[in-house]
């Protein structure tokens, strides 16, 4: 899970300027803004929930951390102050794909960083192993955003935290169902079972 | 003129060539300028008792025009390969043999059919092409059409007779596929040297070079071989499978390098700068190499690097890092910097010494920033770290390919390139290996 936060720099074990994470050591990349620092962070949704309650912490959508790195560097956007979320290798390595297929993808799309397109790339990848298919993709988008999955992938690409977290969110809940016996599946906006048609989680 | 065809010639050639073989060369070579056509004197040529030596001194006549000569030559009577062993004589003179070929009269097609033929030596070709009175432009066209051995073109483009000038300009005009000329600078009979002269000649333009290294028959091996031989090696520019800084210690030495020639390269690109000579003023005793990498011996000193002049600001730095240990609980380590202005300001890019992070840091005026922090599991493994910065100093940190995260900064703006300890003790021993910058 990745979230935009505005957090004050703090001394590290070394001394070094590091930003205040509520004391959890998680990645992260970040913007200097002298005393503070615009970061996104990764981490599980529980090390993600702890930050978020910290009153130290403020949380910031895509387009308020659009704002702060536009003013800081002009030409820069969402996909350069980005971090490769652990928890979707972890999700990989729980559906038996090696993370490490991040790397099958070695040339960006053209103008833009790698990040993106290796993390869509296994967030693919995982997708396609839990059952749910490009179809389905697209029909969700349609009927959730009035999009196509390609649309989606698009703004993953952007380095859009807000898709990277919808498609996260599908990907956990259709894990949680597979292991529970279901076979997950997208039908419009839900995710059902495509065995017993029971809805399975929130999405 | 008579018919070649008539009984009258068939009966009377051999009486023509019998005259021929016994007159003064240039007695012969007058009468072929005056009574006979161009057809009559191929079949004259070609008459099997005329002899290749006779022949090679009526063509090298002064009473014989370029002209006349090329005509003949041309003449489907005359053959290839009959042409290829009079132009192989040395009774032909290659200033002669180089006007004839030079001459519009002989066909480009004609003319490649005898420099392609096993008759005419390499010797002597290489003797021929690179001769002034051939222009560059025809040269250029015979080239253009030729089939013979690459190991064959190779040769002539080392042969002494051939400038670089000259092979520059073929090399850079010719419709031969980019991959044919990466052959040829791949060939064996092509010397480093020789194909380094080549490639410094402004009638090689960048862009051809540029394209005859990214081509992969072209070795990485002898394309470094040749880069190192150039007296402007920047020329050979950045993208591809170019680069400006390589160097992979294969020499097991910081000053006073072995280059590529005398130890192979084990990069997988081709280098501006390959194996450079490092400023070891801040080595002390502690930074060294041996089998072919970089050791940075446990230290508690914090200043500890080897740093080299290059002031680049865009592209990508490359290394192999390795920990001696993964218990250590001491020291960023900080291994590849650059933008350095100093010890105290730079940025770098680093596995860590005392924690499960790979990092892009700054470091101004004493004070580290992490910009880039990514959890991995420390191992004693080989791993690759890699940074990316563009114009508008967007950074990406990549370990073993992975792209780890993205990052702005532009507080610093240019510096050199430095490997070593630059915070805090360490005391594990940390290895580097394979150094990319490109």
């Amino acid at each position: 899970m990745k979230v935009w936060i505005k957090t004050k720099f703090v001394a590290g074990e070394k001394g070094d300027r590091e930003p205040y994470l509520a004391r959890l050591k998680l990645s992260y990349s970040l913007i200097d803004l002298g005393d503070v620092c615009l970061c996104r962070v990764a981490g599980t949704p529980d090390q993600i929930s702890t930050i978020l309650a910290d009153a130290e912490i403020t949380q910031l959508t895509d387009e308020e951390a659009r704002k702060i790195i536009k003013s800081k560097h002009p030409n820069s956007d969402l996909e350069n102050v980005d971090v490769a979320d652990p928890e979707v290798d972890e999700m990989a390595k729980s559906v038996g794909i090696e993370p490490q297929a991040r790397a099958d993808i070695q040339v960006p799309t053209v103008g833009k960083q790698l990040l993106q397109d290796q993390e869509e790339h296994l967030l693919s990848l995982i997708s396609e192993r839990l059952g749910l298919t490009r179809d389905q993709w697209d029909t969700y988008a349609k009927e959730k955003f009035g999009k196509l999955g390609i649309d989606i992938d698009r703004e993953i690409r952007e380095g859009k935290n807000e898709a990277h977290e919808i498609v996260l969110n599908i990907i956990r809940e259709a894990k949680k169902a597979k292991d529970a016996g279901h076979v997950p599946m997208l039908e419009g906006a839900r995710l059902v079972c495509k065995n017993c048609g029971s809805v399975l989680g929130k999405i | 003129m008579i018919d070649p065809k008539s009984d009258y010639w068939r009966k009377n050639i051999g009486d023509v060539v019998f005259q021929m073989m016994r007159a003064p060369a240039d007695e012969a070579a007058e009468r072929l300028q005056n009574q006979f056509d161009a057809v009559e004197g191929a079949h004259i040529m070609q008459d099997p008792e005329m002899t290749a030596d006779k022949a090679a001194s009526i063509f090298n006549s002064s009473k014989l025009t370029a002209a006349k000569a090329a005509s003949i030559i041309n003449d489907k009577n005359l053959l290839a390969e009959r042409a290829a062993s009079i132009f192989d004589n040395a009774n032909l003179s290659a200033d002669k043999a180089a006007s004839i070929f030079d001459n519009a009269n002989l066909s480009a097609d004609k003319a490649a059919s005898i420099f392609d033929n096993a008759n005419l030596s390499v010797a002597k070709l290489a003797d021929i092409f690179g001769n002034a009175n051939l222009s560059n432009d025809r040269a250029t066209s015979i080239f253009n059409l030729m089939t013979r051995a690459i190991a064959d073109l190779a040769s002539v483009f080392n042969d002494a007779d051939v400038d670089a000038a000259k092979a520059a300009y073929v090399t850079e005009n010719t419709t031969k596929d980019v991959a044919d000329l990466a052959s040829i600078f791949d060939n064996a009979n092509l010397s480093a040297d020789k194909a380094a002269s080549i490639a410094d000649n402004t009638n090689l333009t960048e862009a051809k070079l540029q394209s005859i290294l990214d081509n992969t028959n072209l070795s990485i091996q002898k394309g470094q071989e040749i880069v190192d031989a150039m007296s402007s090696p920047s020329k050979i520019g950045t993208g591809g499978r170019r680069g400006v800084i390589g160097d992979d210690w294969e020499d097991d030495k910081l000053t006073s390098r072995d280059k590529a020639a005398t130890v192979a390269t084990a990069l997988d690109k081709i280098f501006q700068k390959f194996r450079p000579e490092w400023d070891t003023a801040n080595a002390d005793t502690k930074i060294s190499v041996e089998s072919g990498y970089l050791k940075i011996a446990a230290s508690a000193d914090y200043d500890l690097y080897i740093k080299l002049t290059d002031n680049i600001t865009e592209g990508t730095w490359k290394m192999r890092q390795k920990l001696g240990a993964v218990n250590s609980t001491r020291g960023y380590n900080f291994t590849l910097a650059f933008m350095l202005k100093d010890k105290d300001n730079h940025y770098a890019a680093y596995i860590s010494g005392y924690d499960d992070y790979v990092r892009f840091s700054k470091q101004i005026a004493g004070t580290v920033t992490h910009l880039i922090a990514a959890s991995i599991s420390r191992d004693t493994d080989w791993h690759e770290v890699k940074i990316t910065r563009d114009a508008d100093g967007n950074f990406e940190l990549f370990y073993d390919g992975v792209s780890k995260g993205t990052a702005t900064d532009t507080e610093i703006t240019s510096g050199d390139l430095a490997i070593g300890q630059f915070q805090e003790d360490n005391d594990e021993d940390a290895y580097v290996d394979d150094l990319e910058v490109y």
